[in-house]
């Protein structure tokens, strides 16, 4: 129950309020660890029920594990195709992110030019404009270049998700490029090279921890873009995991448990991703944090 | 001298080839694809609001008529008074547990290890999809003993049922969406909160300040900023944004619109009721209602804080 000794002696001794008052904040933590956790690890519970286990109640234990639900999801709901859909999209989209934000930010914190002092005011303004706003107007454009018909709708949607997170991710890595040393980029001006070498090079190597930022969170965007993937996407063999998952749960040929079973398919590469990198996630997110203000 | 000299030499080849070409290339291309897809759309949907449009139709204008539509449609109105008690909701919520939360993991002396396993666990929601938390929480509301939270009531009540999401939509969403939304605030506070020097504390510690009255005159006015942005950011954002997890778990906007809410509202008439330039209209509408909310907001939080400090 005691405290780092260490900790301890650098402020004044504990009274007991102290020590009652981080019991009760132990307890609301506890509390809201509970609601976090408890419903994941009821849907992953769920997933091996059969339908008839399903219906019996929400607590009872499933008697025979139904690891089949995975494999109907998999196999028959399609979620395969939906999986490999989203990887081949957000792997494109982040890429595209990444090409287009950091060249932008490089471009308007160094180069000494009013248009790009411009961007950067106008890339604030529009970071605040509503999904909702621009949804439909965006569709009906897409719609009339056809650029949402079959296979077409895949390389559309990256592009669209890169292009609609430049924005934020310019915003979020201006302050690593306005902090790269001038004298470096003389340097390595001096020594002969073009801009391009400079930017791959030099620049990147140097704003590796942003890059790494930009990339897990644009990742985890795209995988989980909802609004996009189910208004855009007509054809089911071209469905993401969102658009997949949506279509699945208002589906009757499948019983409960392959819904749950899908729903723990869909969550578990961003929850696996989560759990490797929420340190350099954690930090990036606390260091743009600095900057809002 | 030499070394200003050279210098010098360099800034007037300031914009040699190579930069020109790589401005071009990786701000002025993205710059140009950004215009084309996220500016042009909007402006052309603030024309086409003036029309009577629907996807296919010829255009015809006319005038303020889908505006005046939008004002009067009692339905509308009704999406309003929602996504503002939504708001409510998810302010209340996400604004007590993010400053307790971010001041139990700072000032409370815990643990090294329960704070990481705690920021670790509180983030998880935010990293999940709209439809996979809305499908989650359907499922935990959903009616008869197969939800999640009728089973868990019927241990004290047997055979307890209630159809959460037809009976209290409002809550429910409200819960849900602050279910995801502590975890991303609760990290910026900490990085706020740490930021704060440990002298003020230690100061007040010598001076017999209570751990209730450091909250009050020094945490508070330190991360009072932290704090509007954060109401404003839940305003702005919910306002407009709940059509997600409404779209999850209602999609019609539930019985008689009790849970319709102004993005519904506006995806409902642009996709499948096929009334295009009267949902720009609602959007436009959606946009003033929700950015001139958070400006009036904005403005109140500055002015409580200039009294704070």
């Amino acid at each position: 129950m005691r405290n780092d000794n260490e900790v301890a002696s650098r402020h004044s001794p504990e009274s007991k309020g102290e020590i009652i008052s981080r019991w009760v904040i132990r307890l609301f933590l506890v509390v809201w660890t509970i609601l976090i956790i408890f419903p994941l690890l009821w849907a992953i519970m769920t997933s091996f029920k059969s339908q008839k286990e399903f219906m019996m109640g929400a607590f009872n234990w499933p008697t025979s594990f139904q690891f089949r639900n995975y494999v109907v999801a998999w196999q028959e709901a399609d979620f395969s195709k939906y999986f490999l859909n989203s990887v081949i999209l957000s792997i494109g989209s982040v890429a595209l992110t990444i090409l287009f934000t950091l060249g932008s930010s490089y471009v308007i914190a160094k180069y000494r030019f009013r248009l790009f002092k411009f961007l950067d005011h106008f890339y604030s303004i529009f970071m605040m404009v509503p999904q909702m706003l621009l949804l439909i107007p965006l569709l009906k454009l897409c719609q009339q270049l056809h650029l949402t018909d079959g296979w077409q709708v895949i390389p559309t949607l990256m592009l669209l998700n890169a292009i609609q997170g430049v924005p934020f991710y310019v915003f979020l890595t201006l302050p690593f490029m306005k902090g790269l040393s001038n004298d470096i980029l003389e340097a390595a001006e001096i020594d002969g090279t073009n801009e391009f070498q400079r930017f791959f090079h030099v620049v990147l190597p140097m704003v590796k921890p942003p890059l790494f930022i930009v990339a897990l969170l644009s990742f985890a965007g795209v995988w989980n873009e909802y609004a996009m993937s189910i208004t855009f996407i007509k054809d089911s063999s071209y469905y993401t995991l969102s658009a997949g998952l949506n279509n699945l749960m208002t589906d009757a040929t499948f019983g409960y448990g392959v819904k749950f079973a899908a729903l723990i398919i869909s969550m578990l590469p961003v929850l696996i991703m989560y759990a490797i990198f929420q340190k350099p996630l954690q930090n990036g997110l606390s260091a743009s944090d600095g900057v809002k203000g | 001298m030499e070394q200003v000299l050279s210098r010098s030499k360099i800034k007037k080849k300031h914009f040699n080839i190579s930069k020109i070409a790589f401005a071009t290339i990786f701000c002025l291309l993205p710059f140009a694809i950004y215009l084309f897809f996220c500016v042009y759309p909007i402006i052309k949907s603030v024309f086409d609001s003036f029309t009577n449009w629907r996807g296919y139709t010829k255009k015809e204008w006319i005038g303020f008529a889908n505006y005046e539509k939008v004002l009067t449609d009692p339905v509308f109105w009704k999406a309003v008074g929602n996504d503002f008690a939504i708001t409510a909701i998810k302010e209340v919520i996400i604004i007590i547990l993010t400053v307790l939360f971010a001041v139990s993991l700072t000032r409370f002396r815990l643990k090294k290890h329960e704070v990481i396993t705690y920021k670790f666990i509180f983030y998880i929601p935010n990293m999940l999809s709209t439809v996979i938390i809305g499908s989650l929480w359907g499922f935990v509301f959903m009616s008869g003993s197969s939800g999640l939270l009728n089973a868990f009531f019927s241990i004290f009540k047997q055979g307890f049922s209630l159809d959460w999401l037809t009976s209290n939509p409002l809550m429910c969403i409200g819960f849900v969406a602050s279910w995801c939304g502590v975890g991303l605030f609760m990290i910026t506070m900490i990085s706020s909160i740490n930021q704060i020097p440990l002298e003020l504390y230690e100061a007040a510690d010598i001076d017999g300040a209570s751990r209730w009255q450091q909250l009050i005159h020094i945490t508070m006015p330190a991360v009072w900023l932290e704090v509007t942005f954060m109401v404003v950011s839940i305003l702005y954002q919910s306002l407009g944004g709940n059509f997600g997890i409404v779209n999850v778990f209602l999609p019609n906007g539930g019985v008689d619109n009790n849970a319709m809410v102004m993005g519904l509202y506006v995806y409902l008439y642009g996709t499948s009721r096929g009334r295009v330039a009267f949902s720009y209209a609602a959007a436009i509408v959606m946009l003033i209602v929700s950015a001139s909310v958070s400006l009036i907001v904005k403005a109140v939080m500055n002015k409580v804080g200039r009294r704070f400090s």
